[in-house]
């Protein structure tokens, strides 16, 4: 049960597909993903590497590199249907009502312009104010971030940052135009552990701050427990399981979402040796006839290679896509 | 920013005192005594005139003397008399660097106007869904111009334009007969601009696409579109600014081998350029020139090669605070 | 009535505008010269407005041939070129000039007058000293054609009569015991600022050029005096026209020395004293000669420009303006000059290359053609190599050489083969003195020399084999066509040769190069250029110079260049050069190979025809063009 459920989302997603056409397949990056987020929210996007996550986000901006194409569903932000919105229009959303931060912090800002300049720029694609007004606002963003002299930072050249700042610095610039939606795609990933808690934290106060919502991509199961209030795992292009966080974590319900959370290695229980997932994410360029798990599943039967699941609620708000509950339904 | 230069200019003093004793002993090393050879091509049978002319060009002094002496003497600005022509070694160079500066200018400015611009605008229709002629041509083009020799098409185009069309001269730096204007020299210069910079245009273009094509893929240029930022600041800013670098690097050096004048085109033209002149003087043992362009060439490649550098420090910063 | 047959290839000058001499009314005698050049069929006449004619036939005896020709008489002043080119058998085409000799027996050659003033671009090659416009101080022969527009000497050699003609002299004299030379000079020759041309001028010249002690011969450098210095005593004043050089030693040759060698031009005196002898020569500014025209631009490497001097002594110059434009040296120049003709951007091309002649003489409105430039090409030969002591072995070898099929597939008419010591057309020329591609002569030599031929197919006498090389300078990877075609010929006729290669850069090192008398067997393409003077092909022939590289030292050839020295006879001297003949013929000095030719081609608009004009003491390379 969500406390956003009488709201209108500030994203719904339903039934995306993107591929990539190559000269020799058909790669089904995402293929079928449904999904809504609520103002003020910050979801989880969990999965492993290649699953889709992140094209589900590039498609969501609508910066899906060619021979990439979103080719069905529609992504409706804010009651506007993304879809159909002119370039120019898809870039007053872009880092004004939507904005985005990467993995590589550094490789995310240009080498060859000022930390300042950057941010001014960014100010200024989407308010009308003066150079000094967007600095003065950029000073007060780093500080925001809890980047100490931004005086003397906003001059420097991403080089000059550490990680962690540099990542600061990229969060000050999504919050620039203060979003309604921010796309943390695997924020910490490239960071040391210390810093990647630094950062989470600051997401989650900047979220209580501006209300916004925060749809996080990661691989990483903790983070999501620690900071999202709802949880979808992708596998294959698809949803596996959706649901609130405490409940995806403490019922597991897909035999991967149970695998993801028996590779994780217990800190409270050192000791207790861990499950690694074996075998290799499904080959998604072509249509598979059963479950794209299958394969790897521990729990198969007859129906997983033939047949194709469906997403299907079994509790409240916790959804899974796997044969073995269809009975319960 | 300073100190940096300085830094590298100091660096480059060791460097020319060496290339000052290279060639100065290259030209003693080679064979064949330069005097006999000049008057030897014009039949002169005349021992008093060689020993005479072996006086005034001072080749009786022994090597440390004349090392010195013409050392010292390049520092006055006084670079000797050529055997062969009889002028001042200095006026001759001046004369060959100028021709030569206007054609490699030119060539530079071709490769930056059209190899540049093609291998950016081939980068940014990169992967786009237009017509596959165009983008096959786009990609295809610069490998034509690279592999097909300049000389060879520099030979056509004055077979075509100079002798069957007659639109443009076939050689030279001016025609006697009309004013000696800027016009005319500008119509002198296309077909070996053409000739010499095509195979860089070619290369130029493809190293502009390809490190175009890359940077296109760095987070950065996703940063940029995510910010919102219209395509032509995600491109010509943010995406052009980073390509710069090695292009840069490549238009200095070829800048650098053009101002050491490219023998082949000059010849085809008729082009009193460096290039012309270093070869025939070396050809004909004319010591003075040889030593005089060799300097001359050598310190141009080093102030360059030290002009691309801090234009690499101002392009990338990373350079620059390394 | 003067008639002289015999062929030489054609005559005249840009600067022989500069030779023309005209003003006088009556018309004396006339010259025929009688040219056979390649093959061509053209019949021409060139009108001529205003004509009186009057008809004399004669009967010219060039080998088969038989000329008819109309002579066409021009009224005083007005010009004056008849031109009658006609077909003959063994298509050789006969140009036959006429002269018109003046009173005060001075040669004119006629011109056509220019209808349309005009300018005239002429493409050069050069790749030396472009710059001199003082004929004294030239180096390269190529810049001679514009120096000697712009300076003169006292005489002109003609190569086609072997005789000297007037020019700012109108006569000389060289005195019986052959120990000086007087010269009458011109009236009214003025220098280019006005100045009249005096005496003085003369005596200050002269010292300048020759004499190593006076204070104006030391900043200039006269790369062609050595000729004559080692001749020159002084130069004397005689009375306001004349001038004597005396000598320090008889020279039969002396006016063709001081009237004409390519150093004895004459500088203005106040110019040089100002200016100095480098900077007069290579500023326009300071610059101020006699000549035809009067230089006003010269840009380095680029262009000389020269407009018509109004005042010069002979016949109005041709041109307006005539512009030189320099181009590189060398095959790609040479093409670049062929590509600006055919653009139309040149109007003349000089030294036009043998690979082009195809697109030359196919292009219409182009006329080309390639004539003899009085330089002899030749393989040196080393008379101490053990297998060369034999005379008869290096007239064998000399004889093996087929020169005329090598030349015929390889430069078509661009190149005349010649197995003889002396130029074609030249009264010095001894015909009979020649060394053919036999091959039965070379078997019946080689017989006679004591060899037969073994089982291998080579020569033998006793240990010693017919076995060589023939050197050259150059890659090893690729041997010149010439001297392999040779090489074959030889192996052929029973000689064991091989080709030996060696680097380009030793060529001139005499002691340990390929011409080194330890090293040098065959080879090494030598060029020689000696018409007119019998010392220079003595120095050639003979052991202990510069160029002579066969160590041969004959002892009669010796005493006839001493006699020849002191020989103001004409006839005598002829007998005597066509006795050194003989005896290079016996002994072969060298192996002649080719007579090598210029090319030239010009725009029909602009210029009805081009010829060598041989018009100076050694090198007969300046050039006529007869305009439209």
């Amino acid at each position: 049960m969500s406390v956003t459920a009488t709201t209108e989302p500030v994203l719904a997603v339903k039934d995306l597909h993107t591929h990539f056409f190559t000269k020799t397949a058909t790669v089904r990056a995402v293929n079928g993903v449904s999904f809504s987020i609520y103002p003020g929210e910050i979801v989880g996007l969990v999965g492993e590497s290649g699953c889709g996550k992140s094209v589900t986000a590039m498609s969501i901006l609508g910066l899906v590199d060619t021979p990439g194409r979103v080719v069905n569903g529609t992504i409706t932000f804010d009651g506007r249907d993304m879809r159909r919105m002119s370039g120019g229009q898809l870039r007053r959303v872009r880092g004004h009502e939507i904005a985005m931060i990467f993995q590589n912090p550094i490789g995310a800002l240009n080498p060859v312009f000022s930390v300042g300049r950057q941010l001014v720029e960014a100010i200024r694609t989407h308010q009308r104010v003066g150079r000094r007004e967007a600095y003065q606002q950029a000073v007060g963003l780093l500080e925001r971030v809890g980047i100490p002299d931004p005086e003397q930072r906003l001059p420097q050249y991403p080089h000059q940052f550490s990680g962690g700042m540099a990542q600061r610095v990229v969060i000050a610039m999504a919050l620039a135009n203060r979003p309604k939606l921010l796309i943390a795609d695997e924020p910490t990933t490239a960071l040391d552990v210390t810093i990647q808690a630094q950062i989470i934290d600051l997401l989650a106060e900047l979220n209580q701050e501006f209300g916004m919502a925060v749809l996080h991509i990661t691989h990483n199961m903790a983070l999501v427990a620690e900071s999202c209030a709802r949880t979808i795992v992708m596998y294959g292009g698809k949803i596996a399981e959706s649901g609130e966080t405490p409940a995806v974590f403490d019922d597991p319900k897909h035999p991967y979402t149970q695998a993801l959370l028996a590779s994780v290695p217990d800190l409270d229980q050192p000791d207790q040796a861990i499950d690694p997932l074996e075998g290799f994410p499904p080959d998604i360029t072509r249509e598979w006839p059963g479950c794209e798990f299958e394969p790897r599943c521990s729990q198969r039967f007859e129906r997983c290679p033939v047949e194709n699941p469906q997403l299907r609620e079994v509790d409240v708000g916790h959804a899974v896509r796997c044969h073995l509950y269809e009975a319960a339904t | 920013m300073t100190r940096y230069i300085a830094r590298r200019l100091l660096s480059v003093i060791p460097l020319l005192i060496a290339v000052s004793l290279i060639v100065f002993g290259m030209s003693k090393a080679l064979p064949g005594d330069p005097v006999a050879i000049f008057l030897q091509q014009a039949d002169i049978a005349n021992p008093e005139l060689v020993n005479a002319m072996r006086d005034k060009y001072g080749l009786n002094d022994p090597l440390p003397v004349q090392y010195w002496t013409w050392l010292s003497l390049m520092f006055q600005g006084d670079m000797g008399e050529s055997i062969r022509r009889g002028e001042r070694v200095s006026d001759l160079l001046f004369r060959g660097m100028r021709n030569t500066f206007s054609v490699a200018t030119a060539s530079v400015a071709l490769v930056i106007v059209v190899g540049w611009t093609m291998g950016v605008l081939s980068a940014v229709v990169h992967n786009r869904a237009w017509p596959q002629a165009i983008t096959r041509f786009l990609a295809q083009a610069p490998v034509l111009m690279i592999s097909i020799p300049g000389f060879a098409v520099a030979v056509f185009m004055v077979l075509i334009f100079g002798i069957s069309l007659g639109w443009l001269p076939t050689s030279g730096v001016s025609n006697p007969r009309e004013g000696d204007d800027v016009i005319d020299l500008a119509k002198h210069l296309i077909l070996p601009t053409i000739g010499l910079a095509l195979a860089s245009v070619g290369g130029n273009w493809r190293l502009a696409r390809n490190t175009m094509i890359e940077v296109l893929r760095e987070d950065y240029i996703r940063m940029a579109h995510a910010k919102g930022l219209p395509l032509w600041r995600v491109y010509f800013v943010h995406g052009l600014r980073t390509t710069l670098v090695p292009l840069l690097t490549s238009a200095g050096l070829l800048f650098g081998s053009l101002l050491t004048g490219s023998f082949i085109l000059e010849y085809i033209f008729a082009w009193p350029g460096i290039g012309l002149l270093l070869v025939e003087s070396t050809v004909n043992r004319d010591v003075p020139v040889v030593m005089g362009a060799t300097i001359l060439i050598a310190s141009l490649y080093i102030v360059l090669n030290l002009a691309v550098d801090i234009l690499y420090a101002i392009v990338d910063p990373r350079v620059r605070y390394a | 009535m003067i008639l002289r047959s015999g062929a030489a290839a054609v005559a005249g000058g840009v600067g022989a505008a500069a030779l023309a001499a005209c003003g006088e009314a009556e018309v004396v005698e006339k010259t025929v010269t009688v040219t056979v050049t390649e093959v061509k069929e053209v019949v021409k006449e060139v009108p001529v407005e205003t004509v009186v004619t009057k008809e004399v036939v004669k009967e010219v005896p060039v080998e088969t041939v038989v000329t008819k020709e109309v002579i066409k008489e021009v009224p005083v002043v007005e010009v004056r070129e008849v031109e009658v080119e006609k077909v003959v058998t063994q298509e050789k085409v006969v140009e036959v000039e006429v002269e018109k000799v003046v009173t005060q027996e001075k040669v004119v050659e006629v011109m056509v007058e220019n209808p349309k003033a005009d300018s005239l671009v002429i493409g050069l090659p050069v790749t030396a000293r472009v710059d001199d416009l003082d004929g004294s101080q030239v180096y390269e022969f190529q810049t001679k054609i514009h120096a000697f527009c712009t300076s003169e000497s006292l005489l002109l050699y003609d190569y086609q009569t072997q005789t000297l003609k007037p020019r700012l002299a109108e006569s000389w004299e060289v005195a019986p015991d052959a120990t000086s030379v007087t010269f009458t000079l011109r009236e009214g020759v003025t220098w280019h600022n006005g100045d009249p041309f005096t005496p003085e001028d003369v005596v200050f010249n002269f010292n300048r050029i020759f004499r190593d002690d006076d204070p104006y011969h030391a900043e200039g450098t006269f790369y062609y005096n050595g000729f004559a210095q080692p001749f020159y005593g002084d130069t004397e004043v005689l009375d306001g026209r004349t001038v004597r050089v005396n000598l320090t030693q008889p020279d039969a040759l002396a006016a063709e020395k001081f009237g004409a060698l390519d150093s004895s031009y004459m500088a203005h005196p106040p110019s040089v004293m100002e200016h100095g002898n480098r900077e007069y020569s290579t500023d326009v500014d300071k610059y101020v000669g006699t000549g035809p025209y009067i230089p006003v631009e010269l840009r380095p490497a680029e262009l000389v420009r020269m407009v018509r001097n109004e005042n010069w002594w002979g016949p109005k110059p041709d041109f307006d303006e005539l512009i030189f434009r320099l181009f590189p040296g060398g095959q790609a120049g040479a093409d670049a000059r062929v590509n600006a003709l055919l653009a139309g951007e040149v109007d003349v091309a000089l030294y036009t290359p043998a690979t082009r002649r195809n697109d030359l003489f196919r292009t219409p409105g182009i006329g080309a053609k390639w004539f003899s430039n009085f330089v002899l090409g030749y393989f040196y030969i080393n008379h101490t190599f053990p297998l060369f002591q034999d005379n008869r072995v290096r007239q064998a070898v000399a004889r093996s050489f087929d020169r005329v099929s090598f030349y015929e597939a390889t430069a078509g008419p661009t190149v005349l083969p010649w197995g003889r010591f002396w130029f074609p057309g030249s009264p010095y020329l001894n015909d009979a003195a020649e060394l053919d591609y036999d091959p039965a002569q070379v078997a019946s030599l080689m017989q006679d020399a004591g060899f037969s031929m073994g089982g291998d197919g080579v020569w033998a006498n006793g240990d010693m084999r017919a076995e060589f090389k023939i050197q050259y300078s150059g890659d090893p990877g690729a041997p010149p066509d010439r001297e392999t075609f040779w090489m074959q010929g030889l192996n052929d006729l029973g000689f064991s040769v091989e080709l030996d290669a060696w680097d380009p850069a030793i060529r001139a090192d005499f002691d340990s190069g390929p011409f080194a008398q330890q090293n040098l067997n065959v080879g090494g393409w030598g060029v020689g250029v000696f018409l007119g003077d019998p010392a220079f092909a003595y120095q050639r022939w003979t052991a202990g110079d510069f160029f002579a590289l066969s160590y041969m030292d004959n002892a009669e050839m010796n005493q006839l260049y001493q006699d020849i020295l002191v020989e103001a006879d004409a006839d005598n001297r002829t007998s005597k050069v066509h006795r050194m003949q003989e005896i290079a013929a016996d002994q072969v000095p060298w192996i002649p190979s080719t007579v090598s030719t210029l090319g030239a081609a010009w725009r029909e608009e602009k210029v009805t025809n081009v010829t060598s004009g041989a018009t100076q003491y050694s090198y007969p390379w300046l050039y006529k063009v007869a305009p439209v």
